[in-house]
């Protein structure tokens, strides 16, 4: 009965999610005749592939995702080391200033950033930050350690000190102790973590949009409205497009979760 | 002695290399999806290039991101230098400093008001001054019809409606199950203002008068209009406020809907969603005492006015202002009137008809604040098709914001 | 050494209820718990200590420069103009301090921009939380092909917002939509007229919708981490005492995962009433400004309008709302932890 329940529980959850990217799915496999006609059809009558090799041919389409991957992944990198050297001064280590500190970087999420775009340019200008990948990986590196610190503090409180002490006992620093003890056992925290940097990263807009100018530096989720013209907006290609860049993150997403997330319920440390 | 010659010669040499390469100058335009296009434009830059000895740097952007990008960088003091500005942005770019007047470099080219319509040629003036040189132009709205569909209700396919009140008995008569005459939109773009403002216009109206501080949106002739559209709304399928214009326009090429208010560029997507499609046009409606005034959409050349090679850049617009330049590059329909009459019979069909249209049609109110009274005009027209407010309160209601706007 | 299960050193503890008390409460630097600690390790603590300062600035340091150059600067330059009337010349700026604020206040538009934002914020947040943490427990157990499915159900969360906003502009199209399309099928015809996006009444729980689908999968993602992290010692005490599926939920999971819970409620608020792309491009926030939320509006004022004053002063009242909501949460917090 239980397994049942929970069977049509999950069947619920992925019609759900995956109702709009059937959608999405449909009509890239349609020419664009067929996209658009009353009453809506949902499979295909003439399936074609013209969307995705246009798409895919279109001149930057395959330079957005490679600079997209590049960046996140330097990102992702990059924040999941100093957030978790940043969660664990703020949990563990007493110093001045910490709650302060503490509050401040929860209050970098809370300004509308449509406000200080103008301002941030200018900045970002005479840096000669503008149209760099070290100007936009800074940025987001930036913005989002914070989070990262935040979200790492709450799987790091759940860690009982004890740990950590009986490793002190035994002759280790501060810090070795961590990184011995504390860190194996927040795999899954860091890996939480690391995919939502990873994630959020990967579809950023609007950072994107004001650092980079030049169409060979663009990341996708600026780039992909390369499709969506003035008077018309090219779906057949643009949900093709979108389909292309979903398949490679999910295909990183599967390897993530198997490793980080999944199978930890077997593995505590004993004796 | 000798190493200070070598060095000497170094430095001249250089320097020369330097001078002799020309200006780099800027660019910044509208993406292209056709790629036959890409190609035209970038030869034009090229031959531009080995004429003038400037060196051009294009950066192309999507429509949505042209404007962001453009409005943050000139905003922070930095940005192209040469710019391709939507019509309706001229003023507000002039007011705040951002493009340089060109009233002087105009008089001394070759350039001339009757090259373009008056329409576009209009839109680049603020104030007296002219301020950019139009690039290429759309016009708001023709009318499509579907022959099949008249002459499957027993109406003459090759006679279109021309008033007001013709269209909308057609309508009606083309009205029936699942089928519908039109479909009119609000949607979230700018379309909207500018079918209502021609609208008002062939009606004898105005959105702002000749003074630029008041708005005539309540008077009779613009609430006649907005009675008029909202008319249009009972032969139209629903979901009119929440849909967009590209969306409606597909339910015309679907055959859902048998006429349709839409930009000559329809044509193309016409041509790629429904080839057979057996469509005739025709001017925009016009009141049984008034014109066919349709309003023009479009895109104008401008110089950033801290660009530091104003004059490479001035010799860039001259050059693309060109009848012969103008009708490669133009994506919509060129401004230049030579370069459109061309365009326009080699592309589209019924070239007479467009190119009346575009004659006779109107640019949108040439104040800085626009895009705000754009926003209130479309609020308004909101309430108006909902049935929140009746029209003329609705109008009155945005007349009094649109008049403080104006008072800015 | 100690099992990481087994909280003050003793094995899998007496009913559930007292697992409560396990839970850690360090949160916000509280001291109580270094108190309890041993005296040898408090000793060594204590000699530590010393060096804590340098090394968390230097963990600190370096986010904290960043976001001075990248936020705070902007911010107070945006705080500064604020107190400026400025004129579509951009050069007139006059002086006006707080003025400028109580006409804001007085302004219609704030106040339903408030309600709008408060509405959109609470709905999204309280549907990605139930519907996080439902997937989550879902997906916790094992199960053929649950890798598979826990991947699918991410997918949400990773095509731009952008894109995820024009689809499902395209979904509420009231002709060529899916949800249309969908209603008719199943035979509700009166609702398959809607113009889901161009009803003042509903198109902002049409957002609400996209939203809650758009970001659902953190909260999962989240969750499921947390759930993870549950000794499975706990659960097994509680069936030792024959407590029913729903006693384990609300006794055994439910304060285990509380801290991280509360985290991530408190980010995605803060964030959705930040968030610009859905509504911007399904509604543009309208009908009549029906959507319209702070992050939208300031966008319109500022790259519309050209009034970055009028702006920023939206700015920071959004920013003192915000702020506000999120000290009053932390506070609670405190206060309740400390029983």
């Amino acid at each position: 009965m239980r397994s049942i329940l929970r069977a049509v529980g999950i069947l619920l959850l992925l019609l759900f999610v995956l109702a709009p990217f059937a959608e999405m799915l449909s009509m890239a496999l349609k020419g664009p005749k067929e996209q658009f006609v009353i009453p809506p059809t949902f499979l295909p009558r003439h399936a074609t592939v013209e969307n995705f090799v246009d798409a895919w041919n279109q001149p930057n389409f395959s330079r957005y995702f490679l600079n997209s991957l590049a960046v996140t992944i330097s990102t992702t990198l990059l924040v999941s080391v100093i957030a978790i050297f940043g969660a664990y001064g703020f949990t563990r280590l007493k110093f001045r200033g910490r709650g302060f500190f503490f509050v401040i970087i929860l209050f970098s999420q809370m300004f509308c950033l449509a406000a200080i775009m103008v301002p941030l340019y200018r900045i970002l200008g005479n840096l000669g930050l503008i149209d760099t990948y070290a100007g936009l990986v800074i940025a987001y590196v930036g913005f989002n350690v914070p989070v990262g610190v935040w979200l790492l503090r709450s799987f790091l409180v759940s860690i009982p000190l004890e740990l950590e002490e009986a490793a002190l006992v035994e002759g280790c620093t501060k810090l070795k102790a961590f990184v011995r003890v504390v860190l194996p056992l927040m795999r899954s925290g860091i890996g939480a973590t690391a995919a939502y940097i990873f994630f959020v990263s990967w579809q950023e807009f609007l950072f994107a949009l004001i650092f980079m100018t030049s169409q060979n530096h663009r990341t996708l989720p600026v780039g992909i409205l390369d499709f969506v013209g003035q008077y018309e907006t090219n779906w057949g290609n643009l949900m093709a497009a979108s389909i292309l860049v979903i398949i490679p993150v999910f295909v990183i997403f599967i390897f993530l979760q198997r490793q980080l997330i999944a199978g930890l319920t077997q593995g505590a440390v004993k004796g | 002695m000798k190493r200070l010659l070598w060095v000497l010669l170094f430095f001249l040499v250089a320097a020369g290399l330097l001078l002799g390469a020309g200006p780099k100058i800027t660019f910044w335009s509208m993406q292209q999806s056709a790629a036959d296009l890409r190609t035209r434009q970038e030869k034009a830059l090229k031959d531009f290039e080995a004429k003038n000895n400037v060196q051009v740097e294009l950066t192309v952007f999507p429509y949505s991101e042209l404007q962001d990008k453009l409005l943050t960088a000139m905003g922070a003091g930095q940005g192209p230098d040469v710019l391709l500005i939507d019509q309706i942005w001229v003023a507000q770019y002039a007011t705040a400093g951002f493009i340089q007047a060109l009233d002087n470099l105009v008089a001394g080219s070759s350039l001339k008001a009757t090259d373009f319509f008056p329409g576009a040629w209009g839109a680049a003036h603020f104030q007296g001054k002219q301020y950019a040189v139009p690039f290429d132009v759309g016009v708001w709205a023709l009318l499509y019809y579907n022959k099949d569909m008249f002459k499957a209700a027993g109406l003459d396919p090759e006679k279109p409606p021309v008033t007001w009140d013709d269209f909308y008995s057609v309508g009606k008569k083309l009205t029936k199950a699942n089928q519908y005459g039109t479909a009119i939109w609000v949607g979230t773009g700018d379309a909207v203002q500018c079918v209502c403002d021609a609208l008002v216009a062939s009606n004898g109206g105005k959105v702002v008068d000749d003074s630029g501080k008041k708005s005539l949106l309540n008077q009779p002739p613009a609430v006649q209009a907005f009675d008029y559209y909202k008319k249009l709304n009972t032969i139209s399928p629903p979901g009119t406020v929440g849909r967009s214009e590209e969306d409606s326009f597909k339910l015309f090429t679907a055959g859902q809907v048998a006429m349709f208010l839409y930009g000559e560029w329809g044509q193309d997507t016409i041509a790629v969603r429904a080839p057979n499609l057996n469509y005739g046009m025709g001017l925009f409606p016009r009141p049984a005492n008034g014109k066919s005034i349709g309003t023009f959409g479009g895109w104008e050349m401008a110089i950033n006015s801290k660009s530091q090679h104003k004059d490479a850049a001035w010799k860039l617009i001259a050059s693309l202002g060109e009848a012969k330049v103008n009708q490669q590059v133009a994506s919509l329909t060129p401004a230049n009137v030579t370069a459109a009459d061309v365009f326009l019979k080699a592309n589209r069909k019924y070239p007479d008809v467009i190119y009346k249209q575009l004659t006779t049609a109107l640019y949108r109110p040439l104040v800085p604040n626009y895009p705000a009274i754009a926003e209130v005009q479309r609020a308004a027209t909101q309430q108006i098709l909902l049935g929140q407010m009746a029209t003329k309160a609705a109008l009155d209601q945005a007349v009094q914001k649109i008049d403080q706007l104006l008072g800015k | 050494m100690t099992h990481p299960g087994e909280r003050n050193g003793r094995a899998s503890d007496g009913p559930p209820a007292s697992s409560a008390t396990d839970v850690d409460r360090s949160w916000m630097g509280s001291t109580n718990r270094q108190k309890r600690r041993r005296p040898t390790a408090a000793r060594r603590s204590s000699l530590a200590e010393e060096n804590d300062t340098l090394l968390g600035y230097i963990f600190t340091g370096p986010s904290l420069v960043i976001l001075a150059v990248m936020l705070f600067i902007p911010m107070g330059y945006s705080i500064a103009l604020s107190l400026f009337r400025t004129s579509m010349a951009n050069s007139i700026y006059t002086f006006v301090g707080f003025r400028g604020f109580l006409d804001a206040l007085m302004n219609g538009d704030l106040w339903r921009i408030v309600i709008n934002s408060v509405a959109w914020t609470a709905a999204v947040v309280a549907g990605q939380l139930v519907i996080g943490m439902a997937g989550a427990m879902l997906l916790a157990d094992p199960f053929p092909g649950r890798w598979l499915v826990r991947s699918l159900v991410i997918l949400p969360w990773v095509i731009p917002g952008v894109v995820a906003a024009l689809m499902w502009r395209l979904i509420y199209d009231a002709q060529l939509g899916l949800l249309n399309a969908f209603l008719t099928k199943i035979g509700l015809m009166q609702l398959a007229r809607e113009d889901w996006l161009g009803d003042p009444n509903l198109a902002l729980w049409a957002t609400v919708l996209t939203g809650i689908w758009k970001g659902f999968p953190f909260s999962m993602v989240m969750c499921l981490a947390a759930l993870q992290n549950v000794p499975r010692e706990l659960y097994e005490a509680a069936d030792m005492d024959g407590a029913r599926p729903f006693q384990k939920f609300r006794y055994v999971t439910v304060p285990s995962i509380s801290d991280v819970v509360r985290t991530v409620a408190l980010l995605i608020s803060i964030w959705t009433f930040n968030y610009f792309e859905i509504i911007w491009v399904l509604t543009r926030g309208g009908p009549v400004g029906s959507t319209h939320i702070f992050p939208t509006f300031i966008y319109q004022i500022s790259f519309r309008n050209f009034d970055y004053g009028e702006a920023s002063r939206f700015a920071v009242i959004s920013f003192v709302i915000v702020s506000g909501f999120s000290l009053l949460y932390i506070r609670r917090l405190r206060s309740t932890r400390q029983i």
